[in-house]
C-alpha cells in the first residue's frame, strides 16, 4: 500500500491523480508515473498526499510546499539564472533489511523523494526533499 | 500495486549459459550461512566448523508488480558486528555485464570472485553498487537502471569464512538492499 499518492498538475489546469492500484493506462506492467512522463502536457506542480499531509514541488518556481508552508531548500550550488526549466524528480527509495536467523525480512523502509533538476551551461543543479 | 519485491536464491550445480543454479527458490526468508547448499536444511543441522567456510549464499532480488523504473541499487552489511574469527565476503560492485558475478556450483571452497569484504558494518550509502536486468540474476544486459518488468538484481552472493571463531551462533547481523523505483 502506498503511503503517499501523487497528483500531477499540468499547465492547462488538468491533473492526473494516482490511485492505489498504480497501474499505467498505457502499459499494464508500468506504474502510473509512466503515464505522467509520457504525457506531452507541461507539468507545473507535483504533489504527494496522505490523508492529512500534503507535500509539493512547484516546477515554475522551484519552491517546495510542506503542509501549506512554502519552503526553499538551500543547496550548495544556487541556480545562476532566473526561471530555468525545472524537470521533475520523483522516486521512492526502498531499504530491505534482512537478518540471518530471523526467518523474515525484518524491516522495509520507504522514503518518498520529490524535487527538481535543471541544467544551465552544462552544469547540473537539483534540489530534492525526502519524505518518510 | 506499485513495485513488489522478493529475495530469491539459487542452489545446486551450475547449469546453462550464462550459468545459474539448478534450483531457484522464490521468496526466501533467511540468509543463514551453513555447511549445506540445501534450502530446507536448518543452519543448526549444518554448522560450519572453525577453519572452514560456509557454502556460498546465492541470493538476489526480484521485482514485479508495476513500476516505471528500478535504479540506484546498493547492498551492504549495515548493522551488528560479526564476532572474532569471522569474515563475510560479498559481491563486487556491479555496474554492468562486465563486472556481474557469475554463478558457480556452491561449495565451501573460498570463492575468490567475492572480492568485497563485508565483515565491517557500513552505512548503506557506502554499499556496493547493484545492477538490474531481465530474465534472471545471471543474464546479460545488466544496467544500473532498468524498465523491464519483471527484473532482477545481479547475484548478491555472500560466504562466511571462519578462522579462530568461537563455537555457537554468530551475532544476528543485518544486510540491506537499497534501490529506488517510481
Amino acid at each position: 500500500m502506498l503511503k503517499y499518492l501523487f497528483t500531477a498538475e499540468y499547465e492547462d489546469g488538468s491533473s492526473f491523480v494516482q490511485s492505489q492500484d498504480d497501474v499505467s493506462k498505457l502499459d499494464e506492467k508500468r506504474s502510473q508515473f509512466y503515464d505522467v512522463i509520457q504525457s506531452e502536457k507541461k507539468l507545473v506542480k507535483f504533489y504527494l498526499r496522505s490523508d492529512d499531509k500534503v507535500f509539493s514541488v512547484d516546477l515554475l518556481t522551484g519552491y517546495f510546499n510542506i503542509n501549506g508552508i512554502e519552503t526553499i531548500v538551500e543547496g550548495d550550488k544556487p541556480v545562476p539564472i532566473n526561471n530555468p526549466v525545472y524537470r521533475l524528480i520523483f522516486y521512492r527509495q526502498h531499504q530491505h533489511d534482512f537478518n540471518a536467523e530471523s526467518k523474515k525480512e525484518t524491516v522495509h523502509r520507504v522514503t518518498y523523494f520529490i524535487g527538481w533538476q535543471t541544467i544551465v551551461d552544462g552544469v547540473n543543479y537539483q534540489s530534492v526533499i525526502g519524505i518518510k | 500495486m506499485a513495485a513488489t519485491f522478493a529475495f530469491d536464491r539459487d542452489h545446486g550445480t551450475q547449469t546453462g549459459t550464462p550459468t545459474k543454479g539448478t534450483t531457484r527458490n522464490a521468496g526466501v526468508t533467511d540468509t543463514n550461512w551453513k555447511n549445506s547448499d540445501t534450502e530446507a536444511t536448518a543452519y543448526t543441522a549444518a554448522p560450519i566448523i572453525d577453519g572452514n567456510n560456509s557454502f556460498e549464499n546465492w541470493l538476489f532480488g526480484h521485482f514485479s508488480g508495476t513500476y516505471n523504473q528500478i535504479a540506484a541499487g546498493l547492498f551492504a552489511h549495515t548493522a551488528t558486528a560479526l564476532g572474532t574469527g569471522l569474515t563475510l565476503k560479498g559481491p563486487p560492485a556491479c555496474t554492468g555485464d562486465g563486472d556481474r558475478l557469475l554463478y558457480t556450483t556452491p561449495s565451501t571452497t573460498t570463492n575468490a570472485a567475492l572480492t568485497t569484504n563485508m565483515t565491517t558494518v557500513v552505512a548503506i550509502a557506502s554499499g556496493v553498487a547493484v545492477s538490474f536486468g531481465a530474465t534472471g540474476p545471471e543474464a546479460t544486459g545488466k544496467a544500473t537502471t532498468m524498465t523491464t518488468n519483471p527484473c532482477y538484481t545481479n547475484y548478491l552472493t555472500t560466504q562466511l569464512q571462519t578462522s579462530g571463531a568461537t563455537a555457537g551462533d554468530t551475532a544476528t547481523i543485518t544486510l540491506t538492499l537499497q534501490y529506488t523505483e517510481n
